[in-house]
């Protein structure tokens, strides 16, 4: 990787990211259930599948019918 | 990227420390939803993107100006979201995995499973991404799914 990637990464993704961490420590209270801790994690996995099963989708030539 | 990581896990674990006396089950779940949290947010800047660079070379009218574009190129994209689909399989399994779990031994064990899978995707994806912008993107993610791995087994006090 070289330097270039590794600033584009930085300005465009890692923001991102660390507002994301910011905010979960406000949010996620320390004795919350179990469950409803990993019901929301499990929420943003199917979040991950269905965008990414859309983007295959989009880039995956229709059948013929 | 190392510098990152370090940067990742240290915002985890002040996260995780400051909360009331939680559970090792607890942790780990936060952990988890951290490490989802931050793979939601990479995948979205993958896709923009891509998009963004796909409207580029759509517009341009030279080849300097194609050039000033920041591809990833189709089948990299299509690669890095089949392993995003592989990346929130690990994740839902790692989280049935905390769920079954009372004890911490057992929930470490969940976390070393889950890297053994996570460093798999990583060696996949170093050979298969060849563009700058999509080994940076797959980097993050994969960075990303470590430290929330990586920060169960260090409040755990797995390896």
């Amino acid at each position: 990787m070289n330097a270039a990637a590794i600033i584009a990464l930085i300005e465009e993704l890692l923001p991102a990211v660390i507002s994301l961490y910011k905010q979960l420590a406000a949010t996620i209270p320390g004795t919350k259930p179990v469950e409803q801790i990993l019901a929301a994690a499990d929420a943003n996995w199917d979040l991950v599948k269905a965008a990414a099963d859309a983007e295959i989708a989009k880039a995956t030539p229709a059948k013929p019918a | 990227m190392k510098a990152v990581k370090f940067l990742l896990l240290s915002l985890a674990a002040l996260i995780l420390s400051g909360c009331p006396s939680p559970t090792a089950q607890q942790n780990a779940a936060k952990a988890s939803q951290v490490a989802s949290a931050a793979v939601v947010a990479a995948q979205q800047g993958e896709i923009t993107i891509y998009n963004t660079g796909q409207q580029c070379v759509a517009a341009a009218q030279s080849v300097a100006q194609t050039s000033a574009c920041i591809v990833i190129p189709p089948d990299e994209h299509l690669f890095l979201q089949k392993e995003f689909v592989a990346i929130s399989e690990l994740g839902k399994t790692l989280d049935s995995c905390i769920l079954g779990s009372t004890t911490t031994p057992g929930i470490v064990a969940c976390a070393n499973t889950a890297l053994v899978t996570v460093n798999q995707i990583n060696a996949d994806g170093a050979l298969a991404l060849k563009s700058d912008k999509a080994k940076t993107t797959f980097q993050l993610v994969i960075t990303s799914v470590q430290v929330g791995i990586e920060t169960i087994q260090a409040l755990l006090g797995g390896s």
